[in-house]
């Protein structure tokens, strides 16, 4: 149980700005009245005459500079989490796509042995594109980094929809964001899980990117600019020496 | 040790609490304000959160210590009475006894 006492004729101080006391044999002293302070109600009772006055330092016990440190630091705390949301909102309805340009300069196909399934042989794509895109108005204050990746989409016989990741590419916050790239080799195989690949007429090439903000949602943006290319109709047979 | 710890003065009055409240709580919400619109501005939310901090480093500087200022209005406090009578005094030991109940 807290007790509270405070002087009624020199101040009435918000409650929170009563100290706890502790081993409350203790009475904060007026000249009239003494006022008890319960959690819950409040008691007026005679001034005593008897009692003699606290020394400040044994009776104040909670104000202490641990317990200012502690509330400012919470309030600290408070405000940077508003800023943060605000950093959020501020971005939240943003449009990242940017357009991007993408040329294919050699598409070549082959028929390889494909150790991960049952098939014996899987159809393996081998694509050099160029790339040119500005990543400049995707950057703002809440914007850490980019994960650039292109991936190939295509339909099959037995699937309507595959999509193979090919190439991709962090830009970090701060490093140069005009991508121009020029015949690249894709960093991933291109593996079909079949033969779909040849003779397919409508294979999609698409960059898109994740934005890592520093706070909010991560948002999935695909660019504006994408190319279709067919596949040859024949493999590229590997000359065995 | 400790004692030597116990005997540094840190108490502020009850104004003086309230007036260190409102300061550090002002300056921290100012910081704030300055340090979103930098931010948004320059596009680096790093610069953000560097001027909170600095808010919050001059706010402990200005209000961890009982600087003069917290302690203009200390509590006017009754002179020590002798004691007299044994009938009032046995109020404060009831509730000391009631603490230590609980």
């Amino acid at each position: 149980m807290l007790i509270y006492f405070f002087p009624l004729d020199s101040q009435i101080y918000e409650t929170k700005y009563l100290p706890r006391l502790n081993s409350c044999n203790f009475y904060f002293e007026s000249s009239q009245q003494k006022v008890v302070f319960l959690p819950g109600r409040l008691t007026l009772r005679p001034y005593p005459q008897q009692l003699s006055s606290p020394s400040q330092s044994s009776c104040v016990k909670m104000n202490t500079v641990l317990s200012r440190a502690n509330s400012l630091f919470a309030f600290s705390l408070s405000v940077m989490a508003a800023l943060t949301f605000g950093c959020f909102i501020t971005t939240a309805f943003k449009d990242r796509r940017v357009p991007v340009d993408i040329r294919v300069s050699r598409v070549m196909l082959k028929n390889v042995d494909d150790f991960t399934g049952p098939r014996e042989r899987s159809d393996l794509g081998f694509i050099t594109f160029d790339l040119s895109a500005d990543l400049q108005p995707i950057f703002d204050w809440n914007v850490k980094q980019l994960f650039l990746y292109l991936s190939a989409e295509y339909a099959t016989k037995s699937n309507t929809l595959n999509q193979v990741v090919l190439w991709d590419k962090i830009v970090l916050r701060g490093e140069n964001t005009k991508l121009s790239l020029r015949d690249m080799k894709s960093k991933y195989f291109f593996f079909d899980d079949g033969n779909g690949l040849r003779a397919n007429k409508n294979i999609t090439l698409t960059l898109s990117w994740n934005v890592v903000p520093n706070a909010g949602i991560l948002p999935l943006v695909a660019g504006s600019g994408h190319v279709s290319l067919p596949f040859p109709d024949t493999y590229e047979t590997t000359k065995s020496y | 040790m400790l004692s030597i710890f116990k005997s540094i003065p840190t108490h502020m009055d009850y104004k003086g609490q309230k007036l260190a409240e409102q300061i550090f709580q002002g300056i921290i919400l100012i910081s704030a304000m300055i340090g979103f619109v930098y931010g948004l501005i320059i596009e680096q939310f790093g610069w953000t959160v560097y001027i909170v901090l600095a808010g919050f480093a001059v706010s402990c500087v200005l209000t961890l210590p009982p600087w003069p200022m917290y302690r203009k209005n200390p509590l006017s406090w009754q002179p020590v009475v002798p004691e007299v009578g044994g009938e009032s005094s046995q109020k404060p030991q009831e509730s000391l006894k009631k603490k230590k109940h609980k």
